[in-house]
């Protein structure tokens, strides 16, 4: 202790010399890193490091612990609920609980909300990307686009509600919950297929220019194949988002209990609801199955994911 | 590889030479010319009607919304004490309250744990752990906000119920908690992105100095990325405010303010929760109505706000890095 303090006191008044005639600078400033750093040194820089580095790695562990208990308890208390008959089966007189239908209609929820989207938000990232020349109002428009894409999904929900299902008119329903979910998931999709447009190299482009090809030509056969794996990891986000949202749908047309599909125009049911309206009112003998409900949920929306990733890496290899 | 290329890039030309023979010698000029082909129009067409729906949403959100100054008053919506339908009060300070709150504690668990883990995976860690701990942190970023919410619900709730010995465990403190793991992910791989921004040439330069790797860290790699950082941190925000059906199930709901207002152990209503219970029972075009729109006005503009913050600072930057 005694020695950390020795050579502190000369060291204060180098600093406030340093501070008083700042001609002094560059020598001085090495020993001051140095004598600052012995100053500080109660105990070695390795140890410090070895101390440091151990906390960073076990909140590195904690999270990698947070998934792994999340998935067990998922895994565990869905394993006790989950049936073939949970699974493949509607509710009716054998079955207690069936949700054929709600998984039925997730798919045709989040095929029909991508179905719209894509077409509008490819077309839109190619003209933003390709043919718009940059100024302010393209400028304003991707900041709106980005903006949007942060717009919280409830903002979206009472925006369908309000627009598609009490102002157009067409009621709580199926198309009504597509052009919600559509609206949420189109910025994404936008933004998305921009990135994977710009990672294509100017040399492409200017390639096909120079054999003679038109601009349409040359991005409908070189920039989107290109594109493609960028654009599709995009579009599987979607879907595993759209796949899991329950706030944006919640008003548009939602419901419990009935068949998967009884026209479009209709009300639908879908997984996450399921799970939602389950949890707050169905009584707690039925957990187990709210259990395998959500685990359902999570593994239909990690496959999604997976296969994202398992794009992109591929894509990346072959671009190496 | 290379072959499917060839292939493609040589189809259209023949076809372009059968389609428009009197423009092919143009076409060369493309590049500079710009000319409008109905391709081009169909494009601008659908660009087009995707920055309506953006217009038409930010429209239609506050033509209903801000009908709740003349029927409520902008002092008395913002900050009125009581939300009460039945007795035409529409204050929503204690939604104010109970967003800040939640988030609050979210952003204070989450930032530390969060960063650390990212400094950890971007510095520190080999490449095997890297490649273990990366598509962790995006799986638990998929997981949707009910099954968070289911968890929070019947997991997390009983456990600060029994911890705290409170009649319920459906409080603030439940409700930022969940949202601290869900905004996890968002923190780590934003800050991940912003630390392997900084150029290997500044901690070489420091090394070479003779500084330990932890200095380099510290000294060096952290303040560099602090501005992207500081974005990851903004960013979660964002996302921390609009969360719903986590904090719907698990923040307790309760229209009332908290006594004293910073008891994290009493149930509150964020703002997104009072819309996600109430719209279902308010009648288009009563105040009520108007003022759900209201609250979706005040998410609208707290998310814009800070989203815009968030992209600035992220390309300050990049900015920054990109001569270096």
């Amino acid at each position: 202790m005694t020695d950390t303090l020795d050579e502190n006191s000369p060291q204060t008044n180098d600093e406030q010399k340093l501070e008083l005639g700042e001609q002094k600078t560059y020598s001085f400033k090495i020993l001051d890193f140095d004598a600052l750093d012995k100053r500080k040194r109660l105990v070695e820089p390795k140890k410090t490091q070895k101390i440091f580095f151990t906390m960073l790695a076990s909140s590195a562990v904690f999270i990698f612990l947070l998934l792994i208990t999340f998935v067990l308890i998922l895994l565990i208390n869905g394993s006790r609920g989950i049936s073939f008959k949970l699974i493949f089966m509607k509710p009716g007189p054998e079955v207690d609980y069936g949700i054929r239908p709600a998984i039925i209609g997730t798919i045709l929820l989040i095929i029909g909300a991508v179905g719209l989207a894509l077409p509008l938000g490819l077309a839109a990232a190619i003209y933003l990307n390709e043919y718009a020349k940059g100024g302010i109002l393209v400028n304003i428009i991707n900041q709106g686009i980005n903006n949007l894409a942060g717009v919280p999904s409830i903002v979206f929900g009472i925006f369908g509600y309000a627009f598609f299902v009490l102002a157009l008119g067409i009621g709580k329903s199926l198309v009504a919950a597509w052009l919600t979910l559509a609206c949420m998931i189109l910025p994404t999709i936008i933004r998305t297929s921009q990135e994977a447009l710009k990672t294509v190299p100017r040399d492409f482009r200017e390639g096909s220019l120079a054999l003679g090809a038109t601009k349409w030509q040359t991005i409908r056969h070189v920039v989107l194949p290109a594109a493609t794996p960028g654009i599709s990891t995009g579009v599987i986000l979607s879907l595993g988002r759209a796949a899991g949202e329950t706030a944006a749908i919640l008003f548009v047309g939602v419901a419990t209990g009935i068949p998967a599909f009884t026209g479009f125009l209709s009300r639908f049911p879908a997984i996450p609801f399921e799970l939602y309206s389950m949890a707050v009112s169905a009584p707690s003998s039925t957990r187990n199955i709210q259990w395998a409900i959500a685990l359902i949920l999570v593994v239909l929306v990690f496959g999604f994911n997976l296969s994202a990733i398992l794009i992109r890496n591929k894509a990346e290899k072959q671009r190496i | 590889m290379s072959q499917n290329q060839t292939e493609t890039i040589e189809e259209p030309t023949i076809e372009s030479l059968e389609e428009d023979k009197s423009t092919s010698e143009e076409s060369i000029l493309e590049i500079g010319k710009q000319k409008i082909s109905w391709q081009k129009i169909i494009l601008m067409l659908f660009a087009g009607i995707s920055v309506i729906v953006v217009i038409l949403i930010f429209i239609f959100i506050l033509v209903n919304g801000l009908k709740v100054i003349p029927e409520v008053g902008f002092i008395k919506f913002l900050f009125g004490t009581s939300w009460n339908p039945e007795a035409d009060q529409y204050g929503i300070l204690h939604g104010i309250i109970g967003t800040v709150m939640v988030v609050l504690i979210a952003m204070v668990v989450a930032v530390p744990i969060s960063i650390s883990c990212s400094i950890y995976m971007s510095e520190i860690a080999p490449q095997r752990i890297r490649k273990i701990l990366k598509p962790s942190v995006e799986m638990l970023a998929s997981i949707p906000s009910i099954v968070y919410g289911f968890f929070g619900l019947f997991i997390l709730v009983p456990a600060v119920k029994f911890i705290f010995g409170l009649p319920t465990g459906e409080n603030a403190l439940s409700g930022g908690l969940i949202l601290a793991i869900m905004v996890i992910p968002t923190i780590v791989s934003i800050t991940d992105d912003a630390i392997r921004a900084v150029p290997s040439s500044f901690r070489e330069a420091s090394l070479a100095l003779g500084a330990t790797k932890w200095q380099t860290i510290r000294k060096v790699v952290l303040p560099a990325a602090l501005s992207g950082i500081t974005a990851a941190v903004i960013l979660a925000f964002g996302r921390a405010i609009g969360e719903t059906m986590a904090v719907l199930m698990v923040a307790g709901g309760a229209s009332q303010i908290p006594k004293p207002f910073f008891n994290i152990l009493v149930p509150v209503d964020p703002l997104t929760a009072i819309i996600a219970r109430e719209l279902g029972e308010a009648a288009q075009g009563d105040t009520q109505f108007h003022a759900l729109f209201g609250i979706a006005i005040v998410l609208f503009l707290i998310t814009f706000v800070v989203n815009l913050t968030g992209d600035l600072v992220i390309k300050r930057f990049t900015k920054k890095f990109k001569g270096a």
